[in-house]
């Protein structure tokens, strides 16, 4: 089998983690392994080139089943890891033909990764995404006797716009409220752009989808933030994930 | 399955794609382009999120009635 080299993470080695990768099941299935460069490291799998050359992936990466095993697997390495150490996570689909590729690009990289590894140190992700409910009654809306049906029901369709319209603006207003009050107690923040579609999980509108970069330290005191800002209104939702790798804040994170 | 942490979670799959997708690092440079040219990768991920929305309906509906 002609393999290529598959990316997950760029990581400050750490003791056991030959043990932490025993086990693990990386992409396409493939053991994980440690590879070093100068004074770092990067989690990868050697991985057919059959299913990871350009061709292939274009087929592959429309293919949801197997986009889906694909980043659950990237996932499952870079969280196996961030339990020890910090990791910068690589972005799917990081394939280089060999370790000299690969050492040789971490070479000229060096610098920028050892200070986000530093800047990265302690923080953690939590993903917050507030959604808009729907009315869970259609507002009551009195008619002018003699209305004709045609009319009172438009005006019906109006009056329930008008609801979910206003229940945005709450949400939204909720989102803002959020990251106002969180204040110093995160490090960064970053705006993913709101879920909708077939992957999109309800109930609700999602208005506002923000990845926050939190010290391991003050994430207590966030979550307990964010749960009681979001009990207070009601028609909206709030759902926090995490914590996570700090995926969304390689280079990208504004101070807050 | 063995290496599985036992306090994993099915993630939903939407969060991790807004990471894995849009975050992480992205490894440039003359010298990734043997096998799988970095940028014709950047652009089926595009193609692929572009297609996974062009075929969703433009909008969630937000309640029964509403959707028109």
């Amino acid at each position: 089998m002609t393999t290529a080299l598959y990316s997950y993470a760029v990581l400050l080695p750490f003791a056991g983690q030959d043990q932490a990768l025993e086990h693990l099941q990386g992409v396409a299935g493939r053991p994980v392994h440690i590879i070093y460069t100068t004074g770092l490291a990067a989690a990868v799998s050697d991985v057919p080139v059959a299913d990871f050359d350009t061709e292939a992936l274009k087929r592959h990466l429309e293919d949801l089943p197997w986009l889906e095993a694909t980043a659950r697997a990237h996932h499952r390495v870079v969280e196996a890891l961030a339990r020890h150490t910090t990791v910068l996570p690589l972005r799917l689909a990081t394939i280089h033909r060999d370790e000299e590729r690969l050492a040789a690009l971490f070479a000229q990289k060096y610098q920028a990764f050892a200070e986000s590894l530093a800047t990265l140190a302690g923080q953690l992700e939590w993903g917050v995404k507030i959604y808009a409910l729907p009315a869970r009654q259609a507002p009551a809306r009195t008619v002018a006797p003699g209305t004709s049906p045609g009319k009172a029901y438009l005006l019906q369709r109006r009056a329930q716009r008008q609801h979910a319209e206003s229940t945005e603006q709450q949400a939204l207003a909720l989102a803002d409220r959020i990251n106002a009050d969180l204040g110093t107690l995160v490090t960064a923040s970053r705006q993913h752009r709101p879920q909708a579609g077939q992957l999109a999980e309800g109930p609700g509108v999602n208005v506002a989808n923000t990845a926050y970069l939190v010290h391991r330290e003050k994430s207590g005191a966030f979550a307990s933030l964010v749960k009681q800002a979001a009990a207070a209104v009601p028609d909206v939702r709030v759902e926090l994930t995490g914590p996570w790798a700090p995926y969304s804040f390689i280079g990208t994170g504004e101070p807050s | 399955m063995p290496g599985t942490p036992l306090h994993e979670r099915q993630i939903a799959l939407i969060d991790l794609l807004d990471r894995l997708l849009a975050g992480g690092v992205v490894l440039t440079g003359d010298l990734t382009l043997a096998i799988a040219d970095v940028d014709l990768v950047r652009i089926s991920l595009r193609a692929l999120i572009t297609s996974v929305e062009a075929h969703l309906p433009a909008q969630v509906p937000t309640a029964e009635g509403l959707s028109s």
